[in-house]
This record gives structure tokens, C-alpha cells and sequence, in this order.
């Protein structure tokens, strides 16, 4: 057996890791996370933003870090619309730019009407010159920067209105995979130019080396696809919400229909079936965080819970819904409770098992060894 | 004068910029310095390209050993420059329908949008993650307990793995309220935050007062290793 083990095919290995990556992305499992300091301290300090405040979000990565740095991404260009920020794109990697365009999709889909180019956010494109652009655009960002991906003067639109550098930015957010990344912002914009307030998401293997930032020249940090989870779960958080009555009118009645035999845990999963939605969902249920629920949702737990659904409505409406005039709700319409919009959250179950399996590994590797060097010493 | 001309260009510009960082009379000369250099920077863009036109040409037309990579190498720059400096099928911009280059160079539907969407992309993201693969097998084969100094890189790993993932969570968060600092997410914060960032600062250090040094040594002549081989 341990000769076996000594001389396993690696491609045993390779299907072993196949599987442990597969079969969680088949399954989708819900993992929670709690916001860690680090990542929590990025997401208060774009809450405390006012707004109306500039951010410029710096996407220096390619596709080979997209599935780590993309879910930050699209989390940072979430939050900071919903808190009505004006935002300006750049890269510093030539093949950053289609991650823009990412960004750009995320805000021409959920904040369509709300946000429009030139008005709200701006794709400044590539700039060359790896640090020697920071430095550059720290003092004056006309100077590589002088016009947007579209070819026309920054001053012409109101997104960039009254930005001269970056020191007049409220905020730098750095996406980066390497060089020149979080790094070099630190270096080169954050550090000199104390008024250029930082905060950074960075790969895992990245991560390390800019820890010595915390907390004095980085606000805050996502290490790995782990701190876009994190910060996910915090958007969840605040963002997932709606109001308390209509949450109290129907914790109220779940509590009412809780019989001994039928246990709270399970009208819970009966109502779970029944709107066919994830746990990240009812968990939002349980904890009174419910948004603006589609009319085909209220008709099937009125049904459920043996209720009026006109109650439910109304409960809705206080909280700041509106129905009047036939209107609807899209079924999963900006909740970011929502495991469709917690691209790292469903990301972490893959992990997990990657890990696990990592671990596995080194542990029978180790067996081996040991038993291989014990077997030569009583020779 | 083919070696002295540019150890003064080196030397000159390195004194300006260290000058100038010191004397706020001089910030608008290292400003522009930091121009040229980006001007440079697209000039040696260029450079580059050519440098890798003409080493492979080369290659292909001496039949030396991968020549095939290398016609394929060049057909990858000559089409991806080709459809980039030219927008092919590049969509104008709704403001201007009849002007066919007013569209951005990678706009959706171009050839180079097209390149980057079904090549790039994929072939980038798939190296990536190949990586898993060869991780997990290394894991299994190197990562072994010989000594004190791979037992506690061996322990740390296992602390990370764990504190990383949701499993950290699952076996230490029943003692979180009371401990929170001793579950595994908690130790692995303290690992990072601690001992990473203390090992961290002392490289970075070091890596500084080495770069000082040998920006000294080119400054003044000693370092000439830069021109090239030859000279150095």
C-alpha cells in the first residue's frame, strides 16, 4: 500500500482536485461569512463617503486573476452606486481593460436610469508607465488622463468636474493582481500624498506582502476571493434590507403557526420550498431583513402562512414599497441578499473543498514519508 | 563616448530627480522628467515589438529547434497589431454613424474585442487554474515535515488552509464569543497581522536600503551593469 502511495500516478491527484472543485460548483453549497476588521474597515469608510464623493477605481489585473479580483470588482461598483459616488475607472495593465468593462455592465444593468456615462461614472482606459502614471496623475491626471476611453476632454463631463488629480479624489480604490498594483499606489500616491486616502482588494498570493499597510497607508483590505466573500456578506447586510413591519408581520405569524407538531425550523423550510429561494434568502426571512417582494412571492406565502395578502402589501408599503397602480417588483431586484449577486460567497464552497483536499494531501505525504523512513532505519 | 554619453544622461536624470525631490523650486522639473519617462515608456513599447519581430524572424529563418512557435508567436503580433491600430470591425460611435473609426479601439464586436473575449481570456484564465493541479500534486510529493523549519511552515499552512476557509469557522466557532482570538480564523488574523507583517517589514526594509545602494552605485558610475554586459 505504501509503495502504491509512493509511486501514485499524479493524474490520480489531478482528478482528485477536479472533483473537489466540480462537484461544489455543481452544488452551489451556501457558506456564511462574517466581515473580518480589515475588510470591514473598507466597507465603512465607503459608507461614510458623502454623496456625490469621486472615487477612482484602479483595475490593475487580467483575466488570469478575474475569478479572484472580478467579484471585488463588481462589489466595489455596487456599493459605491448604491451610495450615489461618481466613479472613474483607469488600469494600468493593457489587458485590464475589458475589466472595465465589467464594471461598466454592472452599472448599465442594475442601475440603469440612475447612473449614466459622463454624468455618474467615467472608462478612462489604459495608462501607460506603470508607476511613473501614479506618480503623474497624483499631481495632475490631465497629463495621462487628459481625455476618456471615448476620445473626448475629461473636462467635458460632469463625473470629472472639478478633479485636477488625485489628491482631488475622495477615495483610490487599487484592484490589483501585481505589478504595478496595490503596491505601487502605496508608494507612489497614498504615502507621498497623505490627502490620497487608499483602500485596496488584492490576490491571495499578493496579499502578504501589503499586510505592513494596514491600517496606517491602506484604509482597509480584501485579501483573496475570502475578503470579497466577506465583503459580499457585509453588503448583504445592509443592503438586503427593506423596513421592519412587513419582516414583524411575518416572524409575527410564523411564531403564531408554530405547533407542536409542526416546529418553527419546519414552516421555515416549508415556506423555503415553497418561494423555491436560497438559505442567504430566509435567512434574511429570519432575521427581519426582506426586500420589496414580487406580488407572486406575497401570493405564496399569504398561502403558506394563511394570510391575507393584502396584509402583507400593506406591511410592504410602510416599509416604503409601492404597489400602487399594478405595480410589481422584478423577482430578485436589487437584493444583495441575493446568492445571484454573491459571485465570492458561491465561490467559497469550491475553496473549501480545494483546501480540505490540500490538506488531505500533505498529511498522506507526510504518512508516507515516515513510514518510508521508518522501514529504512530498521534496515 | 558610446559608453560615457549614457552614463551621464543616467547620472544627470538621477541627480535632478533626487535634487528635485528635496527642493519644492524643482517640482516642475521632476514633473516633466516623469513625462519623458512616459514617453519613453511608449518608445520602448515600440522597441520592444521590434525586438520581438526580429529575434523570431530570425528564428524561422534559421529552422532553429520551436521555429514553429515562433511563426505562430508572429502571426499572433502581426494580426493582434493589425486589428488593433486598424478597429476592425470596430462599431462607430452612435454620436457619429457615418465615421467607421470613431468607435473605441476595443469596443464590443471588433476583431480585437473578439481576440481578447475568445482568446485571451480563456487561455490566461486556463493557466491559472492549472496551478490547482500542480499545487495539489507538489503538496503531496515536497511539502514534508524533514526538519524544525518545514514542521512550522507545515503547521502554519495547516492553520491558514483551515483559518481561510469556512472549515476554520465550522470546528472553532462554538468557542468564538469566549475565545475569539484562539479560533482558527483568529489565529490566522494573528498570523498575518503579526508574524507575516513583521517578516514582511523586514524585507521590504532591506529590499530599500539595497535599492539606495544601488541607486548610489549607478549614480556614480561604479553600477554599469545597466548599458549592458559588456560594459558592466
Amino acid at each position: 500500500m505504501s509503495e502504491w502511495l509512493t509511486n501514485l500516478d499524479r493524474r490520480w491527484i489531478f482528478l482528485a482536485m477536479f472533483l473537489a472543485v466540480a462537484i461544489p460548483v455543481l452544488i452551489q453549497p451556501e457558506l456564511p461569512e462574517q466581515p473580518t476588521p480589515i475588510v470591514q474597515a473598507v466597507f465603512d469608510k465607503i459608507e461614510s463617503l458623502p454623496e456625490g464623493s469621486t472615487v477612482l477605481l484602479s483595475l490593475d489585473y487580467d483575466p488570469a486573476s478575474e475569478p479572484e479580483l472580478g467579484p471585488m470588482n463588481v462589489a466595489f461598483t455596487r456599493h459605491l452606486a448604491l451610495r450615489g459616488h461618481n466613479l472613474l475607472y483607469i488600469t494600468l495593465w493593457p489587458t485590464g481593460v475589458p475589466m472595465i468593462d465589467d464594471a461598466v455592465r454592472v452599472l448599465e444593468n442594475e442601475f440603469h436610469g440612475r447612473y449614466t456615462y459622463g454624468e455618474n461614472y467615467l472608462n478612462l482606459g489604459y495608462g501607460a508607465g506603470q508607476e511613473a502614471a501614479i506618480k503623474l496623475i497624483a499631481t495632475d491626471l490631465a497629463k495621462l488622463f487628459g481625455v476618456d476611453s471615448r476620445g473626448r476632454p475629461l473636462g467635458s463631463y460632469n463625473a470629472a468636474r472639478g478633479i485636477r488629480s488625485l489628491q482631488d479624489t475622495d477615495l483610490v480604490i487599487s484592484i490589483g493582481a501585481g505589478y504595478p498594483g496595490t503596491k505601487e499606489w502605496v508608494q507612489y500616491a497614498g504615502t507621498p500624498f497623505p490627502e490620497i486616502e487608499l483602500v485596496a482588494g488584492v490576490t491571495g498570493v499578493s496579499a502578504p506582502p501589503q499586510y505592513p499597510y494596514y491600517p496606517q497607508q491602506l484604509i482597509g483590505m480584501l485579501p483573496a476571493i475570502k475578503g470579497a466573500a466577506e465583503y459580499e456578506a457585509a453588503l448583504a447586510l445592509v443592503y438586503g434590507t427593506a423596513g421592519e413591519a412587513l419582516p414583524e408581520l411575518l416572524n409575527a405569524r410564523i411564531q403564531e403557526m408554530v405547533t407542536d407538531e409542526r416546529s418553527e425550523d419546519e414552516l421555515i423550510e416549508e415556506l423555503t420550498d415553497a418561494l423555491d429561494i436560497g438559505a442567504t434568502q430566509m435567512q434574511s426571512f429570519r432575521t427581519g431583513r426582506i426586500n420589496c417582494l414580487p406580488l407572486e412571492q406575497i401570493t405564496t406565502i399569504a398561502e403558506v402562512l394563511e394570510i391575507d395578502p393584502m396584509a402583507i402589501i400593506e406591511a410592504a408599503t410602510e416599509d416604503g414599497c409601492d404597489y400602487a397602480d399594478g405595480r410589481d417588483y422584478p423577482d430578485h431586484y436589487l437584493n444583495y441578499g441575493l446568492t445571484e449577486f454573491q459571485t465570492a460567497l458561491r465561490r467559497m464552497g469550491p475553496q473549501l473543498s480545494a483546501h480540505l483536499l490540500m490538506l488531505a494531501l500533505i498529511v498522506l505525504g507526510n504518512l508516507i514519508f515516515f513510514l518510508d523512513r521508518r522501514k529504512e532505519r530498521r534496515r | 563616448m558610446k559608453r560615457t554619453f549614457p552614463l551621464i544622461i543616467a547620472a544627470v536624470a538621477g541627480y535632478v530627480m533626487v535634487v528635485a525631490y528635496f527642493m519644492p523650486a524643482l517640482q516642475q522639473v521632476r514633473e516633466d522628467a516623469e513625462e519623458w519617462f512616459n514617453i519613453l515608456a511608449a518608445i520602448a513599447m515600440i522597441l520592444g515589438g521590434a525586438s520581438i519581430l526580429g529575434m523570431h524572424l530570425r528564428k524561422v529563418s534559421d529552422r532553429r529547434a520551436g521555429w514553429g512557435f515562433s511563426v505562430v508567436t508572429l502571426l499572433g503580433f502581426i494580426v493582434t497589431l493589425y486589428v488593433g491600430l486598424f478597429k476592425i470591425g470596430v462599431p462607430p460611435m452612435p454620436e457619429y454613424p457615418d465615421r467607421a473609426w470613431t468607435g473605441e479601439y476595443i469596443a464590443q464586436g471588433g476583431a480585437l474585442w473578439w481576440s481578447f473575449e475568445y482568446i485571451i481570456y480563456p487561455i490566461t484564465a486556463t493557466m491559472f487554474a492549472l496551478l490547482a493541479f500542480y499545487v495539489a500534486s507538489a503538496a503531496f510529493r515536497a511539502f514534508r515535515a524533514k526538519n524544525l523549519e518545514a514542521m512550522l511552515l507545515l503547521g502554519t499552512a495547516f492553520l491558514i488552509l483551515l483559518g481561510r476557509s469556512y472549515a476554520g469557522t465550522l470546528l472553532t466557532g462554538w468557542y468564538a464569543e469566549d475565545y475569539p482570538n484562539l479560533t482558527l480564523p483568529g489565529l490566522t488574523d494573528m498570523i498575518m497581522g503579526v508574524f507575516n507583517t513583521a517578516g514582511q517589514r523586514a524585507v521590504m526594509i532591506g529590499i530599500a536600503l539595497g535599492i539606495a545602494a544601488t541607486s548610489l552605485k549607478i549614480l556614480l558610475g561604479i553600477d554599469r551593469s545597466y548599458l549592458g554586459s559588456r560594459n558592466a
